[in-house]
C-alpha cells in the first residue's frame, strides 16, 4: 500500500519569518517518493538558514532522479540550497549529498547539482534502497 | 497501538495512577481519537522518549488539555510523525515538544514549528514527502 499526499493537499506554502539555525544537525534524510522536491520540502529546506554541523544529506528517490533541468525548477531550487549550506559547513571534508536507490552502473551527470559541487560539496550514489 | 480507540479519560487515569511515568515509548497508527486526546495521551506520559503517530486523521477543535499535564522533562529520542494527522503536530509544537530525531511528513500541519521548537536540540532530521510503508522496515534503524 502506498499512500501519497500532494501538494495540492497543503492549501498554504509555508512562509517563514524567522530562518532557522540548526545548530546540532548532523544528517539530514530526505525521501522524495518518485517525485521531484516539492515545493513544500523546498520551503521547508529555504527555512534552514544554518546548519554548520550538518555533514551529510541523504536524498532518496524511487523514480528516476530528474537530472536533464538541475539549473532550474524544484532541483535547481535544492541545488541553490544545498549550495548554500555547503558554503557554510564546519564539517571536515565538507557537506556530502548521497542520492539513494540510484540507478546501478550510472554515473552522475556533472549538471546535477552543479552549485553545490561548486560550493564545495561532494556528490555521492548508493544503489541500495 | 493500531486503529484503536482511545478512551478520553485515559490520559486523566495515567496522570492520576501515576502509569504514566513508566511508558518511554508510544507508537500510535492510525488511532481513532480526538485532537484533544491524542495530545493529552502525550502530554499525560512525562518519562517519554520516542513517539510516533502515523495517519491519525484526527479531526477536533477542541481545546487538546482539560486536565493536569505535566511537562516534558527531557528531549525526546525520537519523534516520528506521518500521514494526515491533522492538527497534532501543531499542537505538539505549541506545547513545547522537543526531540533530537525528527522524522516527519512534510505535509503536517506545523511541521515548520515542530523543527522550530527543536532547533536546538535536533541532531537528526528526516522529511518525508510521500507516506510509505518503508517506515515500518527503517524505525528500526532509529
Amino acid at each position: 500500500m502506498v499512500t501519497s499526499f500532494l501538494d495540492t493537499f497543503t492549501k498554504e506554502i509555508p512562509h517563514f519569518t524567522h530562518p532557522l539555525s540548526l545548530p546540532a544537525l548532523t544528517t539530514l534524510n530526505i525521501d522524495l517518493g518518485k517525485g521531484d522536491p516539492s515545493p513544500r520540502l523546498t520551503s521547508i529546506l529555504c527555512s534552514i538558514s544554518s546548519a554548520p554541523a550538518l555533514g551529510s544529506i541523504t536524498i532518496g528517490n524511487d523514480g528516476r532522479f530528474n537530472i536533464g533541468r538541475s539549473s532550474q525548477g524544484p532541483w535547481g531550487d535544492m541545488d541553490r540550497w544545498l549550495a548554500r549550506v555547503a558554503e557554510h559547513t564546519k564539517v571536515q571534508g565538507g557537506l556530502s549529498a548521497i542520492l539513494k536507490r540510484w540507478p546501478e552502473g550510472e554515473s552522475v551527470s556533472e549538471g546535477f547539482l552543479r552549485d553545490f559541487r561548486r560550493a564545495g560539496g561532494q556528490v555521492k550514489t548508493d544503489v541500495r534502497s | 497501538m493500531v486503529g484503536v480507540t482511545i478512551p478520553n479519560g485515559l490520559p486523566g487515569q495515567l496522570s492520576r495512577r501515576q502509569v504514566g511515568k513508566r511508558i518511554t515509548i508510544l507508537c500510535l497508527w492510525y488511532p481513532c481519537s480526538t485532537l484533544a486526546t491524542i495530545v493529552s495521551l502525550v502530554l499525560s506520559l512525562p518519562n517519554l522518549e520516542a513517539l510516533s503517530i502515523v495517519g491519525a486523521g484526527a479531526e477536533s477543535e477542541e481545546p487538546p488539555s482539560s486536565h493536569p499535564v505535566t511537562s516534558q522533562t527531557a528531549p525526546l529520542r525520537l519523534l516520528d510523525l506521518r500521514g494526515n494527522i491533522g492538527g497534532i503536530g501543531k499542537a505538539l509544537a505549541e506545547s513545547r515538544f522537543v526531540s533530537r530525531c525528527l522524522s516527519l511528513d512534510v505535509q503536517i500541519l506545523g511541521v515548520e514549528q515542530l523543527i522550530a521548537v527543536s532547533s536546538e536540540t535536533a541532531v537528526n532530521l528526516a522529511l518525508y514527502g510521500v507516506l510509505i510503508l518503508r517506515f515500518f522496515m527503517e524505525r528500526e534503524r532509529w
